[in-house]
């Protein structure tokens, strides 16, 4: 936590640049989400996630904004080690529900960028015949704190976040994140991501578009990630976003509303 | 304005720097799970062996896992538990029971998966590897029983040998002690028919252990059943008084093992043994309510039925008790155990009665052999779903227990009820197209024949089912294996046993009253229904009332019983 401290003097030097920005929130912005995904082992489906999340963006003062977001997934694990037999019988199904919330502060000048810290907790609940290693039951409490940083450029956001996950009985669990996102028009954006410490060798892109057609109030999302450590998975999501109210496209929505 | 872009981005870079430049974390990365073993055995000697004892292996799982599934498939695990201490998983793999799977070689797969944090904020769990146990199950197959159990002495038969794992493992071959074969064919995973040579008796009997040759089964194969040869018994005419009383003879055997006659007497509760060799007469306990008795399908005991208890006793001179299991409850006040037949898989179809017309169900008695008996062995009453509802029946069985026939009825009916038929090779039971009341104003104990030819998997039925029509008319008829009419017996026959020799002939022999003679009948040929006229004769003593007859494995010797005496005679 102090390091993250560490990096408000340093802004400090900078805070008259930021009199002439325009609100760090434009409007308050609601959003609803839902997901699915698999995730691959070796060729072989390892799992599939359902998804659904939802949340919105409030405008504090001038340059400060908060979220609050909450969201469920279910993740269906894939326990038969020879899926492509037709031998062998079915195997017992095995399913992991995980549920939490986030809040967060941030200041932002949309000319430039943000800071912001985030704190989040939630729980991981399985339903089959699995322990969670640190609690030796069949449900864990997870608990996280992550600071994040944008910079705008035109077209472009890079960003960086650092994350501590506390898991229950288990210690912590540390993670870097660096993201880029490029907006070839409005309403499209493709980031690419890399995650390390704890979470290294972790590579994501994602792609979101938000058509006109749909007035703006919708976008089409898309995922991919690869972990390459002992085994290399690879996950593939799709889903969308609803937006309540704010029609405007989606660089920004990004950079004004979210 | 230069200045303060400038300022705003090297603010920015610093900051992105100071974020990257933090380490720390605990270096766990994706889930890495390794197990102390990837395979794991189990072996028994026989589908009758006691359960294995559970295996464990332990797995350890890196210190990037959140949380492990351990999961199992597989007719070789009955149940894989486990328990987890830091990063080591304990788990304990259960087998089932062999006589729940039978014989083979059954697999299974035990799986340890351990999973870590998908996602910087742990929001979901992402797979790490599966580890792999292959777990195998080997139950060898076993040799149960041989029917018949005894073979007349210098003359090739048929038998049939029942068991488990004869097709789960390839049987290449059969022997009688350390005799081949001629011919067998296996019928199916439970059931082998077997020709064997002609086998010498000696002296007293040889014994010859039944064994099949299984290439592929895992270990020695365990046979519980043997052949025994005996000699023709050559008795001369005679007859035998009873030790005492004026018995109701319900069931009349020749142990041709031991060279005695075994009879059911109801009136004294006691079974009656008399021994050839030295012509005694000895008794068992007393028995209230005794109502039948039969030899086991392996020979060395002799269960006897009560009205509410199955006794299995040592076939001997001793009539020991070996073995007492009560009725099973029966659900309508006043029913009672009534008689039995012994098949050829070890039960024995019991029948109940509630005089003088309720229908009662029918059981299926499991007995315990000679090895097992107070061992590994609880014998038990059971009820099949096919066992059929009947009014007081009766019972008879073929002497290779592969076909059990079941009448029933009494006298209040008027139109005559189904036969029912036992069918030992699939313990099922079914009606048959014959429509006869057992009841009957010259009722006669019915009696079935099933006789296969050495080196012959054809096999020969006939069925002598005696009671009322649906003219109302008492009759004495001869079915073949499909419950065709072929013909009937006269009406003055008192008692019938049939015999089949290696032609095949089908022979039955009676007691005639009318004539006071022991009368042969050539049932090879149908009489289209009409009546069979005795080819052979000879003078019989009068044996009494309610008689019985058995005969001689080698068809030679009858022996006639009645409440007057024994009679003991060469075959017409």
């Amino acid at each position: 936590m102090k390091r993250y401290l560490l990096a408000v003097p340093l802004l400090l030097c900078g805070a008259h640049a930021w009199a002439d920005t325009t609100a760090a929130v434009a409007a308050t912005n609601y959003e609803i989400g839902l997901t699915t995904g698999d995730t691959f082992v070796s060729g072989n489906r390892a799992s599939n996630l359902y998804d659904i999340n939802g949340g919105g963006v409030f405008p504090l003062a001038t340059y400060l904004g908060a979220t609050l977001s909450g969201d469920f997934g279910h993740t269906n694990i894939a326990t038969n080690p020879f899926p492509n037999s037709t031998t062998g019988g079915s195997w017992p199904s095995c399913a992991v529900d995980s549920d939490g919330l986030d809040a967060g502060l941030f200041m932002r000048n949309p000319s430039y960028g943000s800071i912001g810290v985030g704190y989040g907790a939630g729980q991981m609940k399985s339903k089959c015949n699995a322990t969670f290693v640190g609690t030796g039951t069949d449900s864990l409490n997870t608990s996280h704190s992550t600071a994040s940083a944008e910079y705008y450029f035109a077209t472009v956001t890079v960003s960086a976040a650092r994350s501590k996950v506390h898991l229950e009985s288990a210690g912590d669990f540390d993670s870097d994140t660096l993201s880029a996102s490029w907006y070839p028009f409005n309403d499209a954006r493709v980031a690419l991501a890399a995650d390390g410490l704890d979470l290294k060798d972790t590579y994501h892109l994602d792609m979101e578009y938000q058509p006109e057609f749909l007035d703006n109030s919708m976008s089409l999302l898309l995922n991919y990630m690869t972990q390459r450590q002992t085994l290399t998975t690879h996950s593939i999501s799709v889903g969308f976003r609803y937006f309540f109210g704010t029609e405007v496209d989606l660089l920004t929505r990004d950079r004004h509303f979210r | 304005m230069r200045r303060l872009t400038i300022c705003r981005r090297v603010t920015a870079f610093l900051f992105m720097a100071l974020l990257s430049a933090c380490s720390g974390g605990n270096g766990g990365n994706q889930a890495s799970t390794s197990v102390s073993t990837n395979s794991i055995t189990f072996s028994v000697a026989s589908p009758d062996a006691t359960t294995p004892s559970s295996q464990s292996f332990s797995a350890t799982v890196s210190a990037g896992t959140i949380f492990v599934v351990v999961q199992h498939n597989g007719a070789a695990i009955a149940n894989a538990s486990y328990t987890l201490s830091g990063t080591t998983v304990q788990v304990v793999v259960d087998p089932p029971s062999p006589a729940s799977l039978g014989a083979g070689d059954f697999t299974g797969t035990v799986t340890v998966t351990g999973f870590s944090c998908g996602d910087p904020t742990c929001s979901r769990p992402v797979t790490g590897n599966m580890q792999i146990v292959n777990v195998t199950y080997q139950i060898a197959p076993i040799v149960r029983f041989v029917a018949p159990y005894v073979a007349p002495a210098n003359t090739p038969g048929t038998v049939v040998i029942r068991g488990q794992g004869f097709q789960r493992f390839s049987v290449t071959g059969v022997t009688f002690g350390t005799t081949a074969a001629t011919t067998f064919t296996v019928i199916s995973d439970t059931q082998i028919e077997a020709s064997y040579p002609a086998l010498s008796a000696g002296a007293t009997g040889t014994t010859y252990p039944v064994q099949i040759q299984a290439p592929s089964s895992p270990g020695t194969i365990t046979s519980q059943a043997n052949l025994v040869a005996v000699n023709a018994p050559g008795y001369t005419t005679m007859t035998i008084s009873y030790p005492s009383g004026t018995p109701q003879v319900n069931e009349l055997i020749f142990d041709a093992e031991r060279q005695a006659l075994l009879v059911a007497d109801a009136a004294s509760g006691e079974v009656l043994r008399y021994a050839f060799n030295g012509g005694t007469w000895s008794t068992s306990q007393a028995i209230a309510g005794l109502s039948d008795i039969a030899l086991a399908t392996d020979g060395q005991h002799l269960l006897a039925l009560s009205q509410a208890n199955m006794y299995q006793l040592i076939a001997d001179s001793t009539l020991a008790s070996d073995l007492t299991t009560p009725a099973p409850t029966f659900g309508i006040a006043g029913t009672v155990l009534k008689n039995l037949a012994v098949g050829n898989d070890g039960n024995a179809v019991v029948t109940t009665g509630n005089p003088p017309s309720t229908s009662t169900g029918l059981f299926v008695y499991s007995a315990c052999n000679a090895i097992n008996i107070n061992t590994t062995c609880t014998p038990a009453f059971s009820q099949p779903a096919s066992a059929p509802t009947l009014d007081n029946s009766t019972a008879v069985g073929s002497s290779d227990g592969s076909l059990i026939a079941i009448m029933h009825g009494d006298s209040t009916l008027t139109s005559p009820p189904s036969v029912f038929q036992y069918v030992a090779a699939s313990d099922t039971f079914s009606a048959t197209s014959v429509t006869l009341n057992q009841y009957s104003t010259n009722p006669v104990a019915p009696a079935v024949s099933v006789f296969t030819p050495a080196n012959s998997t054809t096999s020969t039925t006939r069925l002598v089912l005696s009671g009322t029509d649906a003219n109302n008319a008492a009759v004495i008829n001869v079915y073949d294996g499909n419950y065709n009419l072929l013909g009937t017996l006269p009406n003055t026959t008192r008692a019938v046993v049939l015999y089949q020799d290696a032609t095949p002939h089908v022979f039955a022999y009676t007691y005639d009253s009318a004539s006071s003679q022991a009368l042969r009948y050539d049932l090879t040929a149908s009489q289209s229904g009409g009546a069979y006229s005795s080819i052979a004769s000879a003078p019989a003593a009068n044996p009494g009332a309610n008689v019985r007859m058995a005969i001689s494995p080698d068809g030679g010797t009858l022996f006639i019983a009645g409440s007057s005496q024994i009679v003991v005679q060469p075959a017409p």
